[in-house]
């Protein structure tokens, strides 16, 4: 390297410069400063402070800061809420974020296993609370317990009415002028019959559950969730 | 567009008529423009002295409003004892940063205060992107006084008496100090091609 080439590359140091924001902030200070005849030989807390302030509140700085407000206390926000037991701050956001989610599920089967889902969430509440403690949230937490369960079986009860409508529907039509045509109406029949046959099923096992429930026997009611779950699968 | 530079522009004051304006008169406009002038410069020494952005900027701040205290107390000549407002500021920069390495290790003693600035590993303010940061991260492997000459030689562009009266040494001592610094330099990049 010639003498030339390193004194240019010396040179190109001269880019070596302190931040727009903070020359501009201190100079803002320091003219504040001398027009009032202080003598100031080192910064205060508060002017440093104002510096800090004033780096922090670039339009480029905030609006990171504000992502990242927003990401982290959702995330924390929904982990915290996830993990809060009835009486909690935040147990009100647990259940409105279980309200959400049903409302935004438009399936019926997904609305059910939603349902499922928010009752097992009430059976460890249930479970996680201690014996001396009081009434009124054990009440709650079995009132809402047993409207999941109630709200699974409404839908269950809708289905079975609903084939049934439309069966005599296509019986209907399929006597309509075809006196002389053989049908064979068995088959549908018996399908219908089977699945009848696993929602009476899936009756029975959300009834074992309620009364599992009501006396105490959490964990044998988690299985019949977890039964039922896998029945509306 | 660097400070030193803008000082060649027309109509940007001179060193000497800031001097002068703040010596005589306390001349607060004068101060802001020295500021201008001088604050990149300044802040660049320090930073090659302690290695960290935000410390060489609070220190560059310091510099300025140290220079203030001393413009109201009329001690501009008696502090620096060369008429120069430019050798002035590196003067009050040089022994803030003594001051600093000092308030770390209260123990040693001036000499070795500047030493410290050795252990410094100041290529992590460097961007990677940088062009010159070949250079920049050659000057560290140099010794503080090789790596602060060359900085106010080559980067700040002062001249040799101005950097013998801001280090305390002779004009001669300051040319064969900046020759052997050079040399060193350049052994140095020529491992690194």
């Amino acid at each position: 390297m010639t003498d030339k080439e390193l004194l240019n590359q010396l040179n190109k140091l001269r880019q070596v410069v302190p931040s727009a924001e903070f020359k501009a902030a201190n100079r803002q200070l320091l003219l504040s400063q001398i027009a009032q005849g202080q003598k100031v030989t080192s910064l205060g807390f508060a002017a440093r402070l104002n510096i800090a302030f004033s780096r922090l509140l670039q339009p480029s700085a905030v609006a990171v800061m504000i992502v990242l407000f927003f990401a982290v206390s959702g995330v924390w926000g929904w982990n915290a809420s996830q993990a809060a037991k009835p009486g909690d701050s935040l147990y009100l956001a647990k259940k409105l974020a279980e309200r959400a989610k049903l409302l935004v599920t438009m399936d019926e089967k997904g609305k059910s296993l939603l349902n499922l889902e928010f009752a097992a969430n009430r059976l460890q509440e249930m479970a996680a609370l201690d014996s001396d403690d009081n009434r009124p949230v054990q009440e709650t937490l079995k009132n809402d317990f047993k409207k999941e369960i109630g709200q699974v079986k409404d839908r269950l009860a809708k289905n079975n009415q609903a084939p049934a409508s439309d069966r005599s529907q296509d019986f209907q039509s399929a006597d309509q002028g075809k006196d002389n045509v053989k049908i064979d109406i068995a088959v549908p029949g018996r399908q219908t019959a089977t699945s009848t046959e696993q929602k009476v099923g899936l009756g029975e096992v959300l009834e074992e559950a309620e009364k599992l429930f009501d006396s105490g026997a959490y964990d044998q009611a988690a299985y019949k969730l977890d039964e039922a779950n896998k029945m509306i699968k | 567009m660097t400070a030193d530079n803008s000082q060649k522009e027309a109509g940007a004051p001179s060193d000497r008529s800031l001097w002068l304006s703040l010596k005589k008169y306390q001349d607060k406009q004068a101060f802001l423009a020295a500021y201008d002038l001088y604050f990149d410069q300044i802040f660049r020494f320090l930073l090659f002295k302690v290695g960290n952005r935000e410390e060489a900027q609070d220190l560059t701040s310091s510099t300025f409003l140290k220079c203030w205290g001393y413009v109201l107390e009329g001690k501009l000549k008696g502090e620096c004892g060369y008429h120069s407002l430019k050798g002035f500021l590196y003067k009050i920069a040089r022994n803030l940063t003594i001051d600093y390495y000092r308030q770390a290790r209260p123990q040693v003693g001036l000499a070795e205060a500047e030493e410290l600035a050795d252990t410094v590993d100041w290529t992590a303010v460097i961007d990677q992107r940088d062009q010159w940061r070949s250079v920049a991260q050659k000057l560290q492997a140099l010794k503080s006084e090789y790596r602060a000459i060359l900085v106010l030689k080559y980067v700040n562009d002062l001249s040799v008496a101005e950097i013998a009266a801001v280090l305390d040494k002779t004009k001669g001592n300051v040319r064969v100090t900046i020759f052997r610094a050079l040399e060193a330099l350049k052994n140095l990049m020529s491992d690194h091609d």
